[in-house]
């Protein structure tokens, strides 16, 4: 479905992406595992067409992507920040990308009150955002990613900046309702638990390249170099 | 017969692109001027030329004369009125007029008192009694101010060289400098309009009418007089600017201008005299003020000269 | 291909707009007056000259110190106004507004009732007229600064006044800068303040200009002059600019003010009771005089001929609606480029007519503008001319919280299937509306009272409250005298109104001056 070539992406001299070549299969769930700065989110950024890439090529569904404008891929990704519109409530942060997609009215309104209730915050609707707790903007940002049914779901870190007991239980909450989707995910993450909770398949990442891919249980069990064994081994 | 017609008819169309379109006339002229006139001012030159005529304001003299000059490859008005003779000879010099220049009316700037502060002691008579007047005198700064410059050229020409130790004595005596004539007059006079405490100003010979014609309620005579010594008389010109599509009708405004009864209404609308002597003075003119005793009058070619040179010594002495 | 074409549009109207408005109005006839004065001659009379070094050194001290004592005098109700809530506080900020819109002529008379002629009288002036500048732009930001972080460092153990310098301080000190760069223009190209209070002694580089050229006609020496003038003010933005740089803070979206407490209650009564007396002073004698010279009753009668009071009031609210929707316009684009592009030049470039004299701009305007409409005699060409003085204020208002916009924001629009257009649209627009809307405001406020330029390109059809009374104060007669007193306090009331409207449009403390 989706399928990285060989791209990379340079920032003046900095190599952020190294020849990074990345397969996708249909409702799969991939997990981007590496430590921070190892070019995880720069990946996700040149896949939804945010970051220029250098070299290489992306292509979806057998179609290249390039000179394709982000607004257009119609992929969802959900920012480690969440990057939710301060201006809008928590209805109008979910409806953003459906009314951008020029769905009638009461179709936006009814697939809203859909979402929202799947991820528990129907009595929220109206809210401001800033008056969310850390969990809800969590949720309401997943919600706003998956709302309009998106071809490829990028989630950067979707539970990292939560506390531990609270990533625990969403992380398998999300499991859940991301096989359920039968959606293709990329998950990027820096923790092994919720690699190996969520993804089929991870891939590691170091310094802009990616080092191995494999089932977690694979790379844990023939680490492909010391540095991989040293990352799985440490943790 | 309808061969004549037809001949009228031809000679009309032909004569047409030139004179039948309706000729507008600009007049630049400083604010105070402008600032006066209304529909009626020209409405008797309309209607007896066809010609009408729009008046664009242009700042005090300086400014005006400077607009002038800068724009005269594409200058903004057909007549230029209210050049006075500290600026003819620069605006002469720069060739912004088309033939001669004409004088139109002429104003005294003349030291002014508060009868009130007077009624006691005698109040000044010449340019010398100020000098013993300790905090009395209010004067506008002779390089920002119209009236300032009049009375330092007045006491220039009174004095000769000996001009810059009368200022330094009216300096030690606490003469006080206001940049601008509302400034002297309703900033720091006390007389009349004014809401200060200073007694004497420099203002015009037509200022105790003013207080007459203005005063709410009514008065009967002026609070304020004027001194007869050491006034300074400025002159106004008018002349066509060159460049001009209209130096026919510019021309005939310019004689409109000096016309009887367009003098006649000078006093009463911009509170300076009429050149032609024909023209009468309106009662309140005659009755409520005093005619200057010989005022003074400078060359323009003096004044442009030496001008620069003067206000700087001037404001050495204030410096 | 289609797309292409209207991308380029896009971009082109974009840049196009504000480029044209500042090159056209400003650059080109600075350019042409500069040109035709421009002598090595003019040069070496001002190097010469010791006059012209007192006068240079003069505008730089004057304009720093007033600068100074403007943020020191501002500052306590900067704080009660954007720390806390308290009854009246809209009032009160409307009516330390007043006094930035009164023309001198009018105030300078009451200062001067008040101080003698002097460098004091001079200085007080300025404080008096600039307050406003840093009750806004600071109170902007200072209202949003989460006020948990001062609680941090006073639980970390900082005494008050330490709180105040190491974080109060150092988070103020972008606006603090960009409210001293407006301050010191104003006071660096004052005009009418130091001719009436100067009394004839004291001159400033803008006073020179227009002596030179106006009653010298010595326009080379005005020309380099206004060249000197043009360097100074040049440099004090780019320093005002490196003290303006961003630091990485993100404000507080709202937070909502408490009443002040009973340890505060004291002192923010007392700031703002101090502040606002000392303010009133000249205002109260104003009315004062609107009376007792019976002005109210010029304002409908003919009494001044063809100046009508009423045109007049009539005119300024038409050219205030144009000036302000043009500034506006070109302010949005331009802070958007400036945004974007990191243009600080175009910043820069837009401040400029702030600092840079009204003569030397009036000359040009009549100078340049004849091609290829001939606009010098045209009425629009007074609410341009409020425009370019008005956009700096736009811009100013619509920067901060267009740069506070997260870059994560405007990605996830686009990841969500936003295009460009809609970006702005759905995102930026929104999020800066009010502080566009106090933007807009202020460039009104700018526009009603706008003196220097209108005095030069306003016809007698087209003229415009403060000019309406600088004649009336030109005539004789005590009729005149109470008109112009009656149409400064028309003036001060039109300018309360609108503050007040910008206030309840606002809502929250956002934005800056």
């Amino acid at each position: 479905m989706l399928s990285v070539k060989e791209v990379s992406v340079v920032f003046g001299t900095k190599v952020a992406l190294d020849r990074v070549s990345l397969q996708l299969g249909q409702a799969e769930i991939l997990a981007l595992l590496g430590p921070s700065g190892s070019g995880k989110s720069t990946l996700l950024r040149a896949i939804a067409g945010l970051e220029e890439i250098t070299t290489g090529t992306i292509s979806f569904e057998g179609r290249d992507l390039a000179g394709l404008p982000t607004h257009v891929r119609g992929f969802g990704l959900m920012f480690q920040t969440y990057a939710l519109f301060p201006h809008l409530t928590v209805a109008g942060n979910v409806a953003f990308g459906l009314r951008m997609a020029n769905l009638a009215p009461a179709a936006i309104t009814s697939r809203v009150d859909e979402v929202l209730q799947w991820v528990g915050l129907s009595e929220l609707a109206d809210r401001r955002i800033e008056r969310l707790s850390g969990g809800e903007m969590q949720r309401v940002a997943l919600a706003r990613t998956l709302a309009p049914n998106p071809r490829l779901v990028m989630l950067d870190e979707p539970v990292g900046a939560l506390d531990r007991r609270l990533r625990e239980r969403l992380v398998e909450e999300m499991a859940d309702s991301l096989r359920e989707a039968k959606l293709g995910v990329i998950y990027v993450t820096h923790d092994h638990d919720e690699a190996r909770v969520v993804a089929d398949r991870v891939a590691l990442m170091n310094e802009g390249r990616i080092i191995q891919t494999g089932t977690y249980q694979a790379i844990v069990e023939q680490p492909a170099d010391a540095w991989v064994a040293d990352f799985v081994g440490s943790s | 017969m309808k061969r004549l017609m037809l001949l009228v008819v031809l000679a009309a169309t032909t004569l047409g692109c030139e004179s039948d379109e309706p000729v507008t006339l600009t007049l630049i002229s400083h604010d105070s001027f402008a600032d006066a006139v209304d529909e009626s001012t020209f409405a008797s030159f309309t209607a007896e030329t066809g010609v009408t005529v729009e008046v664009l304001a242009a700042g005090d003299a300086g400014a005006m004369v400077n607009q002038a000059i800068l724009t005269k490859d594409n200058p903004l008005a057909d007549v230029l009125f209210g050049v006075d003779d500290t600026f003819l000879q620069r605006a002469i010099e720069a060739e912004i007029f088309e033939g001669q220049v004409s004088a139109i009316d002429y104003g005294d700037v003349c030291i002014n008192y508060d009868l009130e502060a007077f009624t006691s002691a005698p109040p000044p008579a010449t340019l010398d009694d100020l000098t013993n007047l300790a905090d009395q005198l209010v004067v506008e700064d002779p390089s920002l101010s119209s009236p300032g410059l009049a009375f330092l050229l007045s006491t220039i020409d009174r004095y000769g060289d000996g001009w810059v130790d009368y200022w330094t004595t009216l300096r030690d005596n606490g003469v006080l400098v206001a940049p601008g004539w509302s400034e002297a007059y309703y900033g720091e006079f006390s007389g009349g309009a004014g809401e200060g405490d200073r007694p004497i100003v420099v203002s015009y010979a037509s200022s105790p009418p003013a207080e007459v014609i203005f005063a709410d309620p009514p008065v009967d005579e002026p609070p304020t007089a004027v001194m007869t010594d050491g006034c300074y008389r400025q002159t106004e010109f008018a002349g066509i600017l060159s460049g001009t599509e209209h130096s026919v009708e510019a021309g005939q405004l310019i004689d409109f201008m000096l016309s009887i009864p367009f003098q006649e209404t000078i006093p009463l609308t911009w509170f300076v005299y009429p050149v032609n002597e024909g023209a009468e003075l309106p009662e309140v003119f005659i009755e409520n003020t005093s005619v200057p005793s010989d005022p003074v009058q400078m060359d323009p070619a003096t004044i442009d000269e030496n001008r620069e040179q003067w206000l700087e010594e001037w404001s050495d002495i204030f410096g | 291909m289609a797309g292409r074409v209207v991308r380029y549009l896009r971009i082109a109207t974009l840049w196009g707009a504000p480029l044209l408005f500042i090159g056209y109005l400003f650059v080109y006839p600075l350019t042409r007056i500069l040109a035709e004065s421009l002598t090595g001659e003019g040069f070496a009379q001002l190097v010469d000259r010791e006059r012209f070094r007192n006068a240079a050194w003069f505008t730089i001290w004057q304009a720093l110190v007033s600068t100074v004592l403007t943020l020191i005098a501002s500052l306590p109700l900067t704080w009660a106004l954007s720390r806390f809530n308290f009854r009246g506080k809209q009032l009160v900020r409307a009516l330390v507004t007043i006094p930035f819109v009164l023309p001198t002529v009018v105030v300078g008379a009451s200062f001067h009732d008040l101080l003698p002629q002097g460098v004091l009288a001079i200085l007080a002036a300025h404080v008096f007229y600039n307050v406003a500048v840093v009750v806004r732009t600071v109170g902007g930001v200072w209202g949003r600064i989460d006020p948990r972080v001062e609680d941090a460092a006073a639980t970390l153990g900082a005494s008050p006044g330490r709180v105040f310098r190491t974080v109060t301080l150092p988070l103020l000190r972008p606006a603090l800068a960009s409210a001293a760069a407006i301050v010191f223009l104003f006071c660096f190209a004052s005009f009418g303040t130091v001719l009436i209070l100067g009394g004839g002694r004291i001159r400033t580089i803008e006073v020179e200009i227009y002596q030179q050229a106006v009653s010298f006609l010595n326009l080379p020496v005005a020309g380099a002059l206004a060249v000197l003038q043009l360097i100074f003010v040049v440099a004090a933005l780019l320093v005002a600019n490196r003290l303006q740089r961003r630091i990485g803070f993100d404000l507080a979206a709202e937070v909502s003010l408490p009443p002040p407490g009973p340890r505060h209650r004291l002192s923010v009564g007392a700031t703002v009771f101090a502040t606002l007396g000392l303010l009133a002073v000249p205002l109260v004698s104003l009315v004062g005089r609107s009376i007792e010279r019976r002005g109210w009753a010029g304002l409908t009668g003919n009494a001044a001929s063809a100046l009508s009071p009423v045109q007049a009031i009539g005119n300024s609210l038409l050219y205030a609606a144009i000036a302000t929707v043009i500034a506006t316009g070109v302010g949005l684009a331009a802070a958007r480029i400036i945004e974007r592009r990191g243009g600080g030049w175009l910043d820069t470039a837009f401040m400029l007519p702030l600092g840079v004299s009204a003569v030397t701009v009036g000359f040009g305007f009549l100078l340049a503008l004849d091609q290829p409409i001939d606009l010098r005699g045209s009425f629009i060409l007074v609410p341009l001319a409020h425009a370019l003085v008005a956009t700096p204020f736009v811009v100013r208002a619509a920067l901060p919280l267009l740069r506070s916009i997260k870059p994560e924001l405007r990605e996830a629009a686009r990841v969500l299937g936003a295009s460009p257009s809609q970006v702005w649209k759905e995102i930026d627009f929104p999020i800066i509306a009010r502080a566009l809307a106090v933007g807009a405001g202020l460039a009104a406020v700018v526009s009603l009272g706008e003196f220097g330029a209108t005095s030069f390109v306003a016809r007698p059809a087209s003229i415009t409250v403060p000019t309406l009374i600088f004649r009336l104060l030109g005539r004789p007669g005590t009729a005149s005298y109470g008109t112009a007193m009656a149409l400064a306090v028309i003036l001060a009331a039109m300018t309360a109104l609108l503050v007040l409207l910008i206030d309840r449009l606002r809502g929250s403390e956002a934005g800056t001056f």
